[in-house]
This record gives C-alpha cells, sequence and structure tokens, in this order.
C-alpha cells in the first residue's frame, strides 16, 4: 500500500468527524484476546464496505478501508502530539496513546515514534506491576497480540518492517527479564518467523529475529531433541520455499552455530539435499539452493565420496541445462557454471574418504 | 561510457528538468495528507531530494532557509535529531541532518542556532556499545551496521571521530563478514547489499580497506547483476534501483566496478524514470519515489554519466561537499 493519498480520497477525508471511526479501528487492534493472532488486511478500492461501515470482521480476521484507516490515523496523529513531551501520567493517556500508537503503526509499520511510544507505556506498567508477575504476564502477551498480528499479516511492509521485528525484540528481551513463571519458547518464535517469512519471502529482519532467538535463548535448546525439531522444521520450510536464499541461510547459520539436530547434521542434511537436486533437476537448479550447496560443500569439507557425488549431480544438472534452449536454460547454466567456480575457489579442502 | 551515452535513444535520457520538478513537488504543505502520512520519514526525505537535486546540478531548487530551518527544527536538547518535529531522535536521522548541513554548507549553525556540534557528536558516540564496538539506533538498542556505518559518517563529517573507540567499531564490522564474502547487519547475519555498503563504508571511513577480501566480495556482489542489467541485493530477489547504489558503490570502494556491466546498468536505471512527471521507481513501470530517485541519480553518476555532479561513493553526497568540509 503506498503512502500517497489521491484526491478524491484526501476530498472526502475533510468531511465528518473521524473519532468513532478511530475508536473502532483502534479498539480492534488492542483489545483481542487471543490465543490465535488477528488477521488483518487493509482494503482497497476493488473491496467495497457500505458507507456507514468503518471495517469488515469476522471473528479473528479484520478488513479496515484504507479511507478508514487514514480517518483514524488522522485522529491518532492528534492525540500522540498532544501527549508527546508531557508524559503519560494518567491511565487515560496512557491508554489513549496505546489506541493511538496501535493506529499508526497499522497505518505505517516504520513509524519509530509510535512504536518507541509503545515501549514506553508498557515500561511504565511493567514497572506498575512490579510485584504482580501475573499482570506483567498479562501486558507483555496483549502487545505480543498486536506486534504478531501486523508482522504475520498479508500487509507486504508489516512484514519486512526493520522497526516491527526491532520491536518484537525489544519485547521478548521484556519477557526475559520480567521474572515470569513461564520461559521464553523458541520454536514458537520460529513460527511467527516462518509464517512472516512465507508472507514476504526472502524477509531480511524476521530472519535476523530468528538468530538473535536461537543465541538469546539458547537454554531453550539445549536438549538435542529440541534441536533436531527445529533443524527438521527449517530443512522443511526451505524444501517448501526452495528459492528463499533466507531459509537457506539460516540453516547454515544454525549449523555454524552448532545448533543442528546432531553433529552429523549439516553433512546428512546437504546429501539429502543433493538426493532432491538430482531427483527435482532444473527446477532445483536455483541460486538459493546453490547458495546453499556450494556454501556448504565449501566450508564442511566434504569427504572424497561426497564431493564425486556432489561433482556428478552438478554436472548432469549442467549438462540438462546446457541441453535446452538457450533462453530457458541460461539462468541456469549460470548458477550453475558460478557455483562450481565459487566452490573450487573457496572450499577448504577434501578429507580423506 | 560518456559516448555510449549520447547514442541513447531520445526517450532513454536521463529527464534531468523534471526530476527536478519532481522532487520539488514533494515540499508539500502541511495540512495536507500526504505530509502527514510521510512525517516520520521528512528529514530522510529531504536528504534524499536534497542530495538528488545537488548531483543533478540543482542545488539550489530547495529553498535554503527554510530547509536549514526544518533540520533545526527536528533537534533534541540530546544533540540528536528526529526526522520531524516532537518525532523520536534517532542515529539515521542525525546522520541525514548532519548531511543536510553539509550539502548547504551550513554546519556552523549548529554552533550558532543548535545545541553545538560536540552535543550532537555527543548523541551519536553515546549510542556505541564499548564491549562490541557496534552502534545501537537509539536508547532502546537495536544493533545493525547500518547505525554504526551512520556514526562514523556523522562523526567524520563533524570531525569528532575521536569521540568513539573506532578500532572496536572496525572489529565488529569485520566480526559481520560471511563465509560467501557479503557482511550481514550482524555476525552470523545473511550477506545483503545494502549491509555490505554499510560496513565496507564504514571500514572505508576509518581507513581499514585493507581489512576486505576484495576479490571474494566483488565476486558477491557481482553475482547481483541479472538479465537486463539491473541490481539485486541478494540471490534470486528482483532487481531494484536501489541497489544500483549499494552494490555499485561497494564495488567502487574496493575497486572493482568493472566486474558487472555498467553499461548495461546504465539503462536499467533509465528504464526505471517517469520521463513526463520526473522521478525514479524501483524498476520499470512501478511507481516513483524520492527514496529511489536520489539512489537512481546517485549510481548514474557513479557510472560517470554526463551532465551529473560527481558523487561520493563513500558518503554519498556530492564529492564537492565532502572536499569541501575535509579541507580537501
Amino acid at each position: 500500500m503506498s503512502r500517497a493519498v489521491e484526491k478524491e480520497v484526501a476530498a472526502s477525508l475533510k468531511n465528518g468527524d473521524q473519532t468513532h471511526v478511530f475508536r473502532e479501528i483502534s479498539q480492534v487492534l488492542t483489545q483481542h484476546e487471543g490465543p490465535e493472532l488477528l488477521e488483518i488486511e487493509i482494503l482497497g478500492r476493488s473491496h467495497p464496505v457500505p458507507a456507514e461501515q468503518v471495517l469488515l470482521r469476522d471473528q479473528n480476521a479484520v478488513g479496515v478501508p484504507k479511507l478508514r484507516l487514514i480517518q483514524a490515523f488522522v485522529v491518532a496523529r492528534q492525540i500522540l502530539k498532544r501527549h508527546a513531551g508531557r508524559g503519560l501520567s494518567t491511565p487515560e493517556a496512557a491508554e489513549g496513546v496505546n489506541l493511538a500508537t496501535a493506529v499508526l503503526l497499522l497505518m505505517d509499520a516504520e513509524h519509530l515514534t509510535a512504536a518507541n511510544t509503545r515501549k514506553r507505556v508498557l515500561s511504565s506498567h511493567l514497572a506498575a506491576a512490579d510485584d504482580d508477575a501475573q499482570g506483567r504476564l498479562f501486558y507483555l502477551e496483549r502487545e505480543k497480540l498486536l506486534v504478531d498480528s501486523l508482522l504475520t499479516s498479508r500487509l507486504h511492509r508489516h512484514t519486512k518492517s526493520p522497526n516491527l521485528w526491532s520491536h518484537r525484540r525489544w519485547l521478548m528481551e521484556q519477557y526475559r527479564t520480567s521474572r515470569l513463571p513461564v520461559d521464553v519458547d523458541v520454536l514458537a518464535g520460529m513460527q511467527v518467523v516462518t509464517t512472516s517469512g512465507e508472507r514476504h519471502p526472502r524477509n531480511y529482519y524476521a530472519w535476523c529475529h530468528a538468530r538473535w532467538l536461537v543465541k538469546t535463548f539458547r537454554s531453550d535448546l539445549d536438549e538435542a531433541e529440541r534441536r533436531r525439531l527445529l533443524w527438521e522444521r527449517v530443512v522443511s520450510w526451505c524444501y517448501a520455499h526452495h528459492d528463499d536464499v533466507s531459509g537457506w541461510s539460516f540453516l547454515d547459520h544454525l549449523g555454524v552455530q552448532g545448533l543442528a539436530g546432531d553433529a552429523d547434521a549439516p553433512l546428512e542434511t546437504f546429501s539429502r539435499t543433493l538426493d532432491l537436486v538430482a531427483k527435482l533437476g532444473r527446477a532445483w537448479a536455483n541460486e538459493s539452493v546453490w547458495w546453499y550447496l556450494r556454501t556448504t560443500a565449501a566450508r564442511l569439507p566434504l569427504s572424497h565420496t561426497d564431493r564425486d557425488a556432489f561433482r556428478s549431480v552438478h554436472q548432469r544438472l549442467l549438462a540438462l541445462a546446457l541441453g535446452q534452449d538457450l533462453s530457458a536454460g541460461r539462468d541456469a547454466v549460470g548458477v550453475l557454471e558460478t557455483a562450481w567456480r565459487w566452490y573450487e575457489q573457496n572450499r577448504v579442502g577434501v578429507v580423506g574418504g | 561510457m560518456t559516448g555510449h551515452a549520447e547514442k541513447l535513444p531520445e526517450e532513454l535520457k536521463l529527464v534531468t528538468a523534471a526530476h527536478v520538478k519532481y522532487i520539488q513537488s514533494l515540499d508539500t504543505k502541511e495540512d495536507e495528507y500526504d505530509y502527514w502520512l510521510t512525517e516520520h520519514l521528512r528529514l530522510n526525505g529531504v536528504y534524499w531530494g536534497l542530495n538528488a537535486l545537488h548531483l543533478l546540478g540543482h542545488p539550489d531548487a530547495l529553498p535554503r532557509d527554510k530547509t536549514i530551518e526544518f533540520v533545526l527544527s527536528c533537534q533534541h536538547p540530546s544533540g540528536g535529531f528526529s526526522a520531524a518535529p516532537g518525532h523520536d531522535a534517532h542515529m539515521l536521522p542525525t546522520l541525514y541532518a548532519i548531511q543536510i548541513l553539509v550539502m548547504l554548507d551550513a554546519l556552523d549553525v549548529l554552533e550558532q542556532r543548535g545545541a553545538g556540534k560536540v552535543q550532537v557528536g555527543q548523541f551519536v558516540a553515546d549510542l556505541q556499545n564499548r564491549a562490541t564496538g557496534t552502534f545501537a539506533g537509539d536508547e532502546f538498542g537495536e544493533e545493525d551496521t547500518r547505525f554504526l556505518y551512520a556514526a562514523l559518517n556523522a562523526l567524520s563529517l563533524l570531525g569528532l571521530l575521536s569521540l568513539v573507540d573506532v578500532d572496536k567499531a572496525v572489529e565488529h564490522v569485520v566480526s559481520c563478514v560471511n563465509f560467501d564474502g557479503g557482511y550481514g547487519v550482524s555476525p552470523g547475519a545473511e550477506s545483503h547489499a545494502g549491509q555490505v555498503f554499510t560496513c565496507v563504508a564504514a571500514l572505508s571511513i576509518a581507513g581499514r580497506l585493507d581489512l576486505v577480501d576484495a576479490d571474494k566480495l566483488g565476486r558477491w556482489l557481482s553475482e547481483r547483476q541479472i538479465a537486463g542489467g539491473g541490481l539485486n541485493g541478494r540471490p534470486e530477489k528482483k532487481e531494484d534501483v536501489c541497489y544500483s547504489w549499494w552494490v555499485l558503490s561497494s564495488l567502487a570502494m574496493i575497486g572493482r566496478t568493472h566486474w558487472i556491466d555498467r553499461e548495461q546498468l546504465i539503462g536499467f536505471i533509465l528504464r526505471c524514470q517517469d520521463s513526463e512527471l520526473g522521478g525514479i521507481a524501483d524498476r520499470p513501470g512501478d511507481m516513483v519515489d524520492v527514496w529511489h530517485t536520489v539512489f537512481g541519480v546517485s549510481g548514474l553518476s557513479l557510472l560517470n554519466y554526463p551532465g551529473l555532479e560527481p558523487v561520493d561513493p563513500v558518503y554519498c553526497m556530492p564529492k564537492a561537499s565532502i572536499d569541501r568540509v575535509m579541507g580537501r
């Protein structure tokens, strides 16, 4: 959704009181109890909504017409402006800002001040609930519902937003330091990452968050079974999204960090993937898969047997690509030739066997 | 290079006048919705627009005094700047404020009417994590090599690099290099052309480009060019004009711009223009915006496209401005 406002939208915005629009949208965003996330969409002109209705709602699915969101935004902006610098000393002020900043973030995920203000409001709630663990958990869970709903939505800008992922990181840090009766579940966090990653391919900041999660809450992955589960989930995700280099890169990262299921999981997965490539042929002669293969093969290092298997699959695939019509095969040829050249230049050595 | 550009068909030339008009049109009135909706990016937009105008040879196309007033209105008592008055101060708009003032040759207003250069420098310096050398964006602690680059960029323009531990920052950048030759947002992160730019430019400012494996990085960067001549930021992504800057300037800093097809890239950037209304989009046919406009123009400048002011690949600012502030 672009940041531009069409002339007719601007014209209709000048009419009428927009407070009720703001109230309805902001309440939907902030009063949802979960545990399922909201599924939020912003509706364009191709989704007509009855004139008197502010939004469409079907249980946890919410559709907000863009015009209505802009109306709410205008109100939200004024509220934030009013409270800026005056502090959040009263519960009314805190709640007003809570509603306003939720709308601002829905309007634009990169609204830094809105996200920071939410941090300040939340921090003051946490401080006030210093002797009430359940109270602290309530506020954290409510914030997580909003953030995760935005991060897993079908809103293209929100899913990749560095501002929102940064907010989530800060939020999870509060979970870690708030003396809660529950531990952070890394696999649950990974679920948010992979859903978001699916909505927005090659989602850089989502997968950065994944790295931060496994590093910060590493103790949750102490048991080999937990690591195996994580590893297999990521492998499955990569196989289902084989043109997504971010997934492969995270898999590589887990291996390097010693977070693979077992010590031989990286090599085993490499071989398994190579078999898949051999079976699937040209469809898997894409850059992301071969980034993973050439990087893993070069770093592992490979035994003579594994290297021969690697070369054999490569050569067969290259021959297949070369044999095809020039335009169809050209990309694959380029990817394969570049990959092998890179592997030869960067492999750390071949071990006996 | 220039010979080739002159041979381009009429519809594939740089429509400078249209771009100037487009950038000027972004300076909308304060009671308009477009203005409010982009408020949180206002100072960013001023830097992008002003830089593009300078490179296009129209440095006076935005009102100088009004621009300075606006920059000063974004300053906080801490010395940091926000993207708009009343918004939170942050590393990035602080950098943009300094870059704008440098381009306008108005850094002195910081002393005369602002919080002073040292105060600004201190805001930036206080964001360094002294243990790891990297920088956060603000008090909430998000660390990203973008902020490290912004810090070194800003402080070097202010002549205040001594306020931070540059060696430690260099160490951190080096720890962000990946096995595939690229750099990421933090150690172990996925290689990304934008992060490559921030890391290499940071090393350049610190005088430590010797720490870059130029051949290995050059190879990773050269793989970013796809059919049609455009550049992407990571494997299998679509081409995007903004990578014409980040990939190209990185290659320029390590002396390997000839590792991509520069003429094809020029053609791609030009095809991303809106030749009637001005502005440049991420790829041909899409809607334009000032972000892609500045990076498209900066890319063309680096490619020595005729009629453009030379751009500094490290600072993404006119070379003339950098030379002046550095006393070269």
